[in-house]
């Protein structure tokens, strides 16, 4: 094992205040039950689980609640035990209404015999493994929420040579990877051995930024026992180092194609949350029914990072850390960058649940928009290496067609372009929107040559 | 005048007629074209093309026909028709040319053909010739650079008026309106030529 | 700042913009408020933290790079100078104030930059109502009708400044004060600048006075200590491009080079240095060419825009009728900017089109 420092780094970027220090000294606790939980059956992306239980249920912490409904949709289990109070819809994260099981807990927090170790971890193969962690309901806890079982499985005409485990952790006010790879660094290393027995990567690779040198040193006291090609990859501080493609682009100079998926260039890339969730699964025989959020803000009293059972409601989380202070202007489920602004305190933490960042008056910017002075600034921040200003033009100006040819479908909304925009215009919402619309079209497209056909 | 003089001097006629005389941006010649067809830049490379060609080749036959036919027979004055017959039939024989031969060049020029025979730019550029008493050679070159010029100014106002947003300029100015004070605001700038390469 | 809010919050209703009494004004009251407060709405949408660079401090930080020139106009050309440059934001600030009120839009900060390139660049003795005639003209046909600030296509201040060079020649080319003459510390009142000494008399003017501006020329352009400490801080806050000074520049020195060193040209093309430090291209690269609204916005763009600019300058500068060719060529390539745009990106994007 040796640690390098990146050799590459794509195009882009930006240098926001990351305000770690709030919560990154503060070690994880875990929340105290809840009197209510409410777990959403849409957690993950693809289709949302269906429900198993009904109003009037005993269920027992680890029970299955709802079965995924679809290739790409994943297993939910119930935190802790208690009686289903009611099975409808609740309002997510990202303001979309979602099937849910609301729980009320008896507070025994009673274990489902189902969940136990297996008989011989060392005998299971990778079939068996990618089953367990199926069963166990994990996505990708770093914020897409991509079903895990889906993706460690990839088609036969791919093959995986590369594993990165990402750490990156780039959104500015976040510390919940970081937390976990100083304390539970051990498991995130077993379970990077457990995805790379699935996958038979030859490569491994765990990529860390540079602002996190306690997690840099953990991680290397663990993995310095891990054999073959591994080595841990240091890289630059710089939002967005943590997203998929730039990343692989970091870490191993591989860029993968517009349009394409990292699986295209050999390469898989797995959140450390991820990795600890599948050793706790593999190992203890545990569903994935909590994980690690960092509640914080400069005006919140007691910033902390939080073990908090999937379907708290966030109201919980902030009154433990000395609840909304006056000042409070904003509440934000995730980071300041991709966040999503909450209109309720209500909104129930989910298995991608990073971070509840609460933004005061004072940070939380005012302004309006005003026309583009094309200085170009988006540009050099486009870590897709688009042009933000080109395309919010089309898209305002409605021409799909030269949007589309200007690749807007590459977009993913990391948001570095309006950061640094003077005039203010609200680029990212123009690129989803536009995305939306060339999707479609394209789709038509592609329908249309299809009955040609 | 030896060879590299000669030269030297047509690329002189041809600088000043692109750039310090330009056509259309200091003699206002061949607007009506310029400020119907530059919307796009597309439409816009495509006429200029068809100028740069039709321009180039009325001069030579222009003055092959003014020096044999006029001047010998003292009919100089016939010149303003002669041209107009001369440039008609040329861009007749073009399109004819073209469509037999080249269906996809004809695609591509064909609709701006028969706009560039009513274009004044080209016959202005024949007169000029004639006042100026260009050589054959400074002729062609004469041509050649007013149709680039004019093909460069009409396609910085295709980009331009691609980057405008109707929307954001008073009601009375769309279109033709905004286009003019453009036209004027880039003559203006074109004024710094002057005295620059001023040719023959 | 209590009070002031409180002031600001009694006047609001008559500002209303459908029912107060006061509504025709209502752009100017924002904009006042603005100065003062952080406007009411937030953004709903993420990113929810942005870059502190807003328009504000964008165009506030244009000023403060230009502030080493002013100062140095008014040791060398007087108080006048603050005379010409309050014009210039008087009858600025009216055009862009009624077609604010017009619009029932709002005052964009622009105008702040535009108001104050403008006076810099005229000579020392222009009457005040050429100041204001020429202001008027470059913010009303410069920008105004093409819908204000962020979508003009040709630089406001430098269409002003053409134009009172045509309309005006006699009054614009005549009368350059010496530095110091108002003070009365120069040998001659008037004196020609270094640009028209060399284009007439072929003499160069050594590079230390130049460099510290105690030559004639326009008011804010002599200085060129100044502005090259100014393009710097600008280029350092990341608010101009560094590709298109660069690339002017160069283009510059190398076509200028190229002139000077052929015989035939070289009466006529002065020498790399002088054409850097001589006249107005050091404040035209870097305050004018710069403007990202007229300038391209792709980076090949810029590559192409500043050396033709510069390619463009010497050409007009040696051989053309003026003696300097900075402020033309800047406004032809402003005009083939788009342009250069759409055949970057029609390259970028080829495959995708014809795929």
């Amino acid at each position: 094992m040796k640690t390098v420092r990146a050799g590459s780094k794509s195009n882009g970027g930006i240098h926001p205040a990351y305000c770690k220090q709030l919560a990154a000294d503060k070690p994880v606790v875990a929340l105290p039950l809840p009197a209510l939980l409410a777990v959403s059956m849409a957690q993950h992306l693809g289709a949302p689980a269906s429900p198993t239980v009904k109003k009037g249920d005993k269920v027992l912490r680890g029970q299955l609640i709802g079965e995924p409904a679809g290739f790409i949709s994943a297993a939910v289990h119930a935190p802790t035990s208690g009686e289903v109070k009611a099975v409808d819809g609740v309002v997510t994260a990202s303001g979309r209404v979602a099937p849910a099981v609301t729980i009320v807990p008896d507070g025994e927090d009673q274990l489902d015999p189902a969940c136990r170790p297996p008989a011989d971890l060392q005998a299971l193969d990778a079939k068996q493994l990618i089953g367990m962690v199926a069963d166990a309901g994990i996505v990708g806890m770093g914020g897409a929420g991509f079903p895990t079982h889906v993706k460690l499985s990839p088609p036969p005409n791919k093959t995986i040579d590369t594993l990165i485990v990402n750490g990156a952790e780039c959104e500015p006010y976040l510390t919940a990877d970081y937390r976990l790879m100083v304390e539970s660094a051990d498991a995130i290393k077993n379970g990077i051995e457990i995805i790379r027995k699935i996958l038979g990567a030859r490569s491994l690779r765990v990529a860390i930024e540079d602002n996190k040198p306690a997690a840099i040193k953990a991680m290397e006291k663990v993995m310095a026992r891990l054999e073959g090609d591994v080595e841990l990859v240091v890289l630059e501080t710089e939002y967005p180092q943590g997203a998929e493609k730039q990343q692989i682009f970091s870490v191993t100079g591989r860029e993968v194609p517009s349009g394409g998926l990292p699986m295209d260039v050999g390469v898989l890339v797995e959140n450390v949350g991820t990795a600890a969730a599948i050793w706790e699964a593999v190992s203890n025989g545990m569903p994935l029914m909590d994980r690690i959020t960092t509640v914080t803000g400069t005006s919140l009293k007691n910033p902390s990072n939080l073990k908090v059972r999937i379907g708290t409601p966030f109201s919980d989380l902030l009154s433990h850390c000395g609840g909304m202070p006056p000042d409070s202007c904003k509440l934000i489920c995730g980071g300041p960058m991709m966040g999503l602004a909450l209109g309720s305190q209500a909104t129930a933490v989910s298995k991608t649940t990073s971070g509840l960042l609460l933004l005061s008056k004072k940070e939380s910017v005012a302004f309006t928009s005003s026309a583009c002075i094309s200085c170009g600034r988006c540009v050099e921040a486009c870590p897709m290496n688009l042009m933000p200003n080109e395309l919010s033009q089309c898209l305002e100006a409605e021409d799909y067609e030269s949007a589309e040819s200007y690749d807007v479908l590459d977009c993913m909304e990391c948001g570095c372009c309006a950061f640094v925009c003077p005039a203010r215009r609200p680029l990212v919402q123009h690129m989803r929107s536009g995305k939306a619309e060339v999707a479609a079209r394209v789709r038509e497209r592609r329908e249309k040559a299809e009955k040609a056909k | 005048m030896n060879v590299s003089g000669e030269l030297t001097q047509a690329l002189v006629v041809a600088f000043s007629a692109a750039f310090t005389g330009n056509i259309l941006l200091t003699k206002f010649l061949g607007m009506c074209p310029f400020l119907s067809v530059s919307r796009q830049v597309k439409t816009a490379t495509g006429l200029g093309w068809a100028v740069i060609f039709v321009l180039t080749g009325t001069c030579m036959l222009n003055w092959a026909v003014y020096r044999y036919i006029l001047v010998p027979l003292n009919l100089e004055f016939l010149r303003f028709i002669l041209f107009i017959v001369m440039i008609a039939a040329f861009v007749q024989f073009v399109e004819m040319v073209l469509e037999r031969y080249s269906p996809v060049l004809y695609q591509n020029l064909g609709i701006f053909l028969p706009l560039i025979t009513v274009n004044c730019a080209i016959l202005g550029a024949s007169l000029f010739m004639v006042i100026r008493d260009y050589s054959f050679i400074n002729a062609v070159s004469f041509g050649l650079g007013s149709g680039f010029g004019w093909m460069l100014a009409i396609l910085a106002m295709a980009g331009i008026r691609e980057k405008l947003k109707p929307e954001r300029i008073p009601k009375g100015l769309r279109g033709p309106g905004i286009t003019l004070i453009i036209v004027g605001l880039m003559a203006l700038a074109f004024i710094g030529f002057t005295g620059v390469l001023s040719g023959g | 700042m209590k009070w002031l809010l409180k002031l600001f919050d009694a006047m609001r209703p008559m500002f209303d913009e459908k029912k107060g009494v006061f509504r025709l004004f209502t752009p100017i009251f924002e904009t006042a408020e603005n100065i003062f407060f952080y406007p009411a709405d937030r953004t709903k949408a993420f990113p929810h933290v942005r870059d502190p660079l807003d328009l504000k401090r964008y165009m506030g930080t244009v000023i403060v790079a230009m502030f080493p020139c002013v100062a140095a106009a008014v040791y060398y050309f007087g108080p006048r100078v603050l005379a010409m440059i309050l014009m210039s934001y008087v009858v600025g600030g009216i055009v862009e104030v009624s077609f604010a009120i017009i619009r029932k839009g709002e005052i964009h900060e622009g105008f702040f930059v535009t108001g104050m390139i403008f006076p810099l660049v005229l000579p020392p003795s222009t009457p005040l109502w050429v100041v204001g005639v020429g202001i008027f003209f470059g913010t009303f046909f410069g920008k105004e009708v093409f819908g204000g600030t962020g979508r003009n296509i040709f630089n406001p201040a430098l269409v002003g400044r053409i134009f009172v060079t045509i309309a005006f020649p006699t009054i614009m080319t005549s009368g350059w004060d010496a530095p110091g003459a108002w003070r009365g510390v120069a040998d001659a009142v008037a004196t020609a600048t270094p640009m028209a000494l060399f284009k007439t008399q072929h003499v160069l003017t050594p590079w230390f006075d130049l460099l510290i501006g105690n030559t004639a020329g326009s008011i804010g352009e002599t200085f060129h200590l100044g502005i090259i400490l100014g393009g710097i801080y600008l280029i350092y806050a990341k608010v101009c491009d560094w590709r298109i000074p660069a690339f002017y520049l160069g283009s510059v020195v190398l076509f200028s080079a190229l002139g000077s060193s052929v015989p035939a040209l070289e009466a006529k093309v002065a020498p790399p240095l002088f054409q850097l430090l001589g006249g107005g291209l050091l404040f035209g690269a870097m305050f004018m060419a710069t403007d990202p609204v007229t300038s391209p916005s792709t980076k090949v763009g810029k590559w192409l825009f500043g050396v033709f600019c510069g390619l463009l300058t010497v050409l007009i500068r040696s051989f053309s009728g003026y003696v300097e060719g900075v402020m033309f060529s800047i406004v032809i390539m402003n005009a083939f900017a788009p342009l250069i745009d759409h055949v970057v990106l029609a390259v970028k994007y080829k495959e995708a089109r014809t795929g």
